[in-house]
């Protein structure tokens, strides 16, 4: 195994210092590290809990290592924009975030274009977003055996959702324009799935 | 059974990862190092994706943490799979570059 660098602990030890060998050992963290273990919380939580403490090791080791700030700087920052991106899309707060803007532009096009059949348009959201949500569940909950339970409670309250809306006399645009949202929101959910699974 | 399938070609990332941890075990930093060194500087990984790849690659078999004991410097190593899935990338890497070859030898 390769030496690793000095622990915190260690350079706290060595904090202050001098020898014949050596340079005097910075005390504490750095400002940039401090700069850093801020950033960090833009991280969503469960991958924060279970590799901060290697993140900012990391970061230790890159300080040490890297021949300026400016450089760091460029690389984690390179870093940090991407991986925050790709973690952030995982969550559901990533995800209702894409929806609900891709939804809202959706929305205040058709309005700025007079598109007729407006109520059309709300209803294909509402679908789109009940599919969403129905897709995000479904995938959270599919390591439990009870899967095919899921799905049928799903589509069960999909169907009587629909039957209550044709009994309270919805028309029938209203419910295909319901309909296709409900669909889109599973093709995309399963392209976003299929993307994400893969290595 | 594991979510993720490592059937088809894999990223250049996860190919790295896997030949950077194939002959031992290496904490965070050493890997980013390793594969920097293998790809001759083409790749290079932060601390943000490293772990992404390693946590998707634990999900899918090919990885396995191996001591945990300080959080700071936790190891992974390579599982018989992500042995196997090395070597079959590399098999069609190899194919690929040989066809490569083939077709842009100079007539």
């Amino acid at each position: 195994m390769t030496a690793s660098p000095l622990s915190p602990p260690q350079r706290a030890a060595n904090c202050g210092q001098h020898s014949l060998m050596a340079q005097e050992e910075p005390c504490g963290p750095s400002r940039s590290l401090t700069v850093y273990s801020l950033l960090l919380t833009l991280y969503p939580q469960p991958y924060l809990q279970q590799h901060r403490a290697e993140l900012l090791q990391n970061f230790e080791d890159f300080e040490r290592t890297l021949p300026s700030r400016s450089e760091l700087w460029l690389f984690i920052g390179k870093d940090l924009l991407y991986s925050l991106r790709s973690q952030f899309i995982k969550t559901l707060w990533g995800q209702t975030a894409i929806v609900v803007a891709v939804l809202a532009i959706l929305l205040v096009f058709t309005r700025h274009r007079g598109v007729a059949r407006v109520h059309g348009v709300e209803l294909f959201c509402l679908g789109y977003i009940l599919g969403w949500f129905a897709g995000w569940f479904g995938k959270q909950w599919r390591v439990f055996s009870f899967k095919g339970v899921v799905r049928a409670i799903g589509f069960g309250a999909l169907a009587l959702f629909i039957i209550g809306a044709v009994k309270a006399g919805a028309q029938a645009h209203s419910l295909w324009a319901f309909c296709y949202g409900a669909t889109l929101a599973c093709i995309a959910g399963w392209i976003g799935n299929r993307r994400q699974t893969r290595l | 059974m594991s979510k993720l399938t490592p059937a088809g070609p894999l990223t250049p990332a996860v190919f790295h990862i896997l030949l950077a941890l194939y002959d031992r075990e290496r904490h965070g930093y050493d890997i980013m190092r390793q594969v920097a060194m293998d790809s001759r500087g083409a790749v290079k990984m932060g601390p943000g994706t490293l772990y992404g790849s390693l946590d998707r690659m634990i999900e899918a078999g090919l990885v396995v943490q191996s001591n945990t004991r300080d959080p700071r410097r936790i190891y992974y190593k390579l599982t018989a799979l992500g042995k196997t899935s090395l070597r079959a990338e590399s098999d069609r890497l190899s194919a690929v570059a040989a066809t490569a070859r083939r077709q842009l030898r100079p007539t």
